[in-house]
């Protein structure tokens, strides 16, 4: 049984019933037959005048004159006459007059006692060690499996090689660290100050063999 | 370190679906695991040598 609105809520006041659609008044539809027919009005051919073909005159063929060839008259080749060549008149350079700078600040002023002047840190002779390309390769082989372990956790082949891989590089990444200072900020192991001396990243030029060139 | 066979591994999912729909594209499941060292790793871009490929012109033609 269908459901109405109306039954569904009797209390409501009725809805007003939807205007007729409201269409444009046609108009009547004349009956052709009522039409007068319409004739076209034929109207006198005009035809076209003949005019009469008008021969072309013919006109006599004018010959060219001939005019005799007047031969250029062969004029004496002058030479040109060789003028001393004139050097320039060497002006005696004006020096600026050096007017003496007036200092308005008299006395110097005096450098702060608490604050010793910066000397920057001597890295004329940067050294990168190839274990740190060593150390990338290893990094990014963990990575790797890692990503293969996302997916397959109860693989025991990628841990047991992981734990392998992981064991190297921390000891790799001990003895850089020993040498040259934490790797990132928050290694606890070697000397903190050491990677002010190292080159910075963007100076290591790594090659394809593993090998390191310090461009500076 | 014992050295775990390859037959020892149950994957969680199958090599493919096991009933297959026509239209569908499904990729396999990694099954093996041979890695190479970490210095050729570097070179390839990554540790297993089966997803190593190299495009070449004309391959797929």
């Amino acid at each position: 049984m269908i459901e109405r609105f109306d039954d569904r809520f009797p209390n409501l006041p009725n809805r007003p019933t939807p205007n007729p659609i409201e269409r444009p008044i046609e108009k009547p539809i004349e009956n052709p037959i009522n039409k007068p027919i319409e004739r076209p009005i034929q109207k006198p051919i005009e035809k076209p005048i003949e005019k009469p073909i008008q021969k072309p005159i013919q006109k006599p063929i004018q010959k060219p004159i001939e005019k005799p060839i007047q031969k250029p008259i062969e004029k004496p080749i002058q030479k040109p006459i060789e003028k001393p060549i004139q050097k320039p008149i060497q002006k005696p350079i004006e020096k600026p007059i050096q007017k003496p700078i007036e200092n308005p600040i008299l006395k110097p002023i005096e450098s702060p006692t608490t604050c010793p002047p910066y000397t920057m840190p001597n890295r004329n002779k940067p050294q990168a060690d190839p274990a740190l390309v060593r150390i990338m390769q290893y990094q990014f082989a963990i990575y790797d499996i890692a990503l293969y372990l996302d997916t397959h956790p109860n693989d025991t082949r990628a841990l047991t090689t992981r734990q392998r891989l992981a064991s190297e590089l921390h000891e790799m990444t001990m003895a850089y660290e020993e040498k040259h200072g934490p790797m990132n900020l928050f290694s606890h192991h070697g000397d903190y100050a050491k990677y002010v001396n190292e080159p910075w990243p963007w100076d290591i030029r790594f090659s394809k063999e593993g090998k390191i060139n310090v461009d500076i | 370190m014992a050295e775990i066979k390859d037959q020892e591994f149950m994957p969680i999912v199958p090599f493919m679906p096991t009933n297959p729909q026509y239209g569908n594209a499904y990729v396999p499941y990694q099954m093996d695991f041979d890695i190479v060292e970490p210095r050729e790793a570097m070179e390839m871009g990554t540790v297993f040598p089966s997803l190593f490929s190299q495009y070449e012109e004309g391959e797929s033609l």
